[in-house]
């Protein structure tokens, strides 16, 4: 079997907090391969993005890292501050949810875009500026080189979040790491951003962290999906069988609470609020929210198991499978 | 049509729009052009489209924050007529109509404890002895899944869904006869969505209010209106039942919509015209 691009092995994250240190991940293992899409879903504070962030160690002051991130085999974590920047600079580039709040709003759009070019790659200006107009033209942006003069504020936030993503292709990275990019865009704003990565991943080869709370539009996108809880990952398989067969609870209740479009049928909820890991019980994180827990799973915190079709961590999955199918099923209408 | 709780006739909002530089020559964005519905007493309607549709313009004109350049609304069968009115009129209007907005971070006063957030509302409208008052606040709380021991916390301890339903609370203590939603629940985790809207169908069966849904998202409509409005640019480009609507979309637009929303299997392609096909500066927002 190929080296995965990226490899994230038993990743633990602590952040500073008022008098010390608060878990914020706990024994987050995935891969992704090269031209693979790989989905990350899951609620507020579940710790999706500072999974991404520990990608290209974009952490606070203070924070505390264990496990491993191989990126071709290299560990990030320990980089040298010139080898990350070559890293941020060439192999992986993050776009946000927020295009307004990362791109500097006193810069012209134009200076953003070939930024990494002139000072990272010694390219010249105008040829830079060449290359930005190719790669906006090819995204659909229209009158492209107009937009290179132009200031962030005189753009939507679709265009907006169309040069962003813009930018982190020009540098023809090997992961990209969207981390919500559509969630403040129009539903057909979003399905045009969609289908443009899916062509840049297509075309170019590129491998895609997909990071949303949607699971429908992680279905749509990614090759396979890791559903997160509470900084842990507690299920990983193929998208489309997520959707048909959930190995864990968590994810059939979150099939089940997303209100349908095809009929009127009352969302199932989910019972009490998400947890961050620091609140979280010893056992099993979801626990006290899981309509299957019993007396196992309050003993101890499972772990990711490799099973035939997919990773989840369980201790009920053999039992409740069926039952888990069932609800996706009901779920789909 | 007299008995509708809801009246809105050709509503239309234009907003001047400063061009180039400053001083430079204006002109009018119209935000809303010649918009009409109703609403039946425990009816529930839905206003969907996309940013800058003009939704939100529509809601913020029904609930009086912003004021029409023409067209009528009459809430309660009175006609909103003038602009400026005296404070035993904009009390009365209080009670027949009261509007919940998309962020409980911002819509609730962070130092205001729930309880106190609601008695305001209570002794502004009411006259109670504290004893009536105290019970009614419960059971308001009640309402919408909180307990009693709510009344005490602060928006800070809460969570999000949480301060969504203390805010449907404050919005319902008036006992008004409409609701207006804005994308109140747009901000919510999938879980905690699940739980509001659930709380919104229950509170809409026991009191009989009527809703005005605005949102973006047409799972979320599905459940909870009986009939939509899909606003383009400003006018209505389709309207009829939901479930009608959403199975059969007649407009072109309200067909894009529908295609554009996230499943399994689907596989969206580029539009050939981008979103901003117009050169030079677009409007923001």
């Amino acid at each position: 079997m190929k080296d995965p691009l990226l490899r994230l092995q038993e990743l633990c994250l602590w952040l500073p907090v008022k008098g010390g240190l608060a878990p914020i991940l706990e024994d987050v293992n995935f891969t992704i391969h090269r031209g693979e899409a790989f989905g990350l879903v899951g609620e507020s504070g579940s710790g999706k993005s500072m999974t991404a962030r520990c990608i290209s160690r974009l952490l606070p002051r203070g924070a505390k890292v264990t496990g491993d991130v191989l990126l071709e085999g290299v560990s990030t974590l320990s980089l040298t501050p010139r080898d990350l920047r070559a890293v941020r600079s060439s192999k992986v580039q993050i776009i946000f949810q927020d295009p307004r709040a990362h791109i500097n709003p006193v810069r012209r759009v134009g200076d953003y875009l070939t930024e990494v070019l002139v000072t990272e790659r010694g390219v010249e200006q105008d040829v830079a500026n060449r290359r930005a107009i190719e790669i906006l033209e090819t995204i659909g942006v229209t009158a492209a080189s107009t937009r290179l003069a132009q200031y962030p504020h005189e753009m939507s936030g679709g265009l907006l979040q169309r040069i962003m993503i813009a930018a982190a292709l020009l540098v023809e990275p090997e992961l990209l790491i969207a981390d919500e990019p559509t969630t403040a865009l129009d539903v057909t704003t979003q399905a045009d951003v969609v289908a443009l990565l899916d062509d840049m991943r297509r075309d170019r080869g590129l491998a895609l962290l997909f990071i949303t709370h949607d699971l429908e539009l992680a279905a749509a996108i990614c090759d396979r999906t890791g559903v997160m809880y509470a900084g842990t990952i507690v299920e990983v398989q193929t998208s489309a069988m997520l959707h048909q067969r959930p190995l864990h609870p968590y994810t059939a209740a979150l099939l089940a609470a997303r209100p349908s479009l095809t009929a009127q049928v009352r969302p199932v909820t989910i019972s009490g609020s998400p947890v961050a890991l620091a609140d979280a019980p010893a056992g099993c994180t979801f626990a006290p929210r899981c309509a299957y827990q019993d007396s196992r799973c309050r003993l101890e915190r499972p772990t990711l198991r490799e099973g035939g079709v997919g990773s989840v961590a369980c201790v009920r999955a053999h039992e409740i499978a069926s039952q888990l199918a069932v609800v996706a099923e009901s779920a789909r209408g | 049509m007299s008995n509708e709780v809801l009246v809105v006739e050709h509503l239309r909002k234009e907003f001047r729009r400063r061009r180039g530089a400053p001083g430079g020559e204006s002109q009018h964005l119209i935000a809303v052009d010649d918009v009409s519905f109703a609403v039946a007493p425990g009816g529930a309607l839905a206003i969907v489209g996309e940013s800058g549709s003009g939704k939100t313009t529509t809601a913020r004109m029904i609930v009086g924050l912003e004021w029409p350049t023409a067209g009528s609304i009459s809430v309660a069968g009175r006609v909103r007529s003038a602009r400026r009115v005296p404070r035993r009129e904009r009390k009365l209007r209080g009670r027949e109509i009261q509007i919940v907005f998309q962020d409980p971070y911002l819509s609730l006063d962070p130092r205001q404890t729930v309880g106190s957030c609601l008695d305001e509302v209570l002794r502004f409208h009411f006259r109670w002895d504290s004893r009536t008052q105290q019970q009614r606040r419960e059971a308001l709380l009640a309402h919408v899944g909180l307990d009693a021991r709510f009344a005490s916390r602060l928006p800070r301890s809460m969570s999000g869904g949480q301060r969504q339903r203390v805010a449907i609370a404050r919005a319902l203590a008036a006992e008004p006869q409409v609701l207006v939603l804005d994308e109140a629940v747009s901000a919510l985790d999938v879980s905690v969505q699940a739980q509001v809207l659930n709380c919104l169908a229950d509170l809409r069966a026991e009191t009989g209010v009527s809703y005005v849904f605005i949102s973006h998202d047409l799972s979320v409509v599905r459940q909870i209106s009986d009939d939509i409005i899909v606003m383009k640019s400003g006018k209505i480009a389709e309207r009829g039942r939901t479930d009608v609507v959403l199975d059969a979309p007649q407009s072109d637009y309200a067909r894009e919509l529908l295609a554009s929303v996230p499943r399994p299997g689907w596989h969206p392609r580029r539009r050939v015209v981008a979103a901003s096909a117009t050169p030079g500066p677009e409007p923001v927002g």
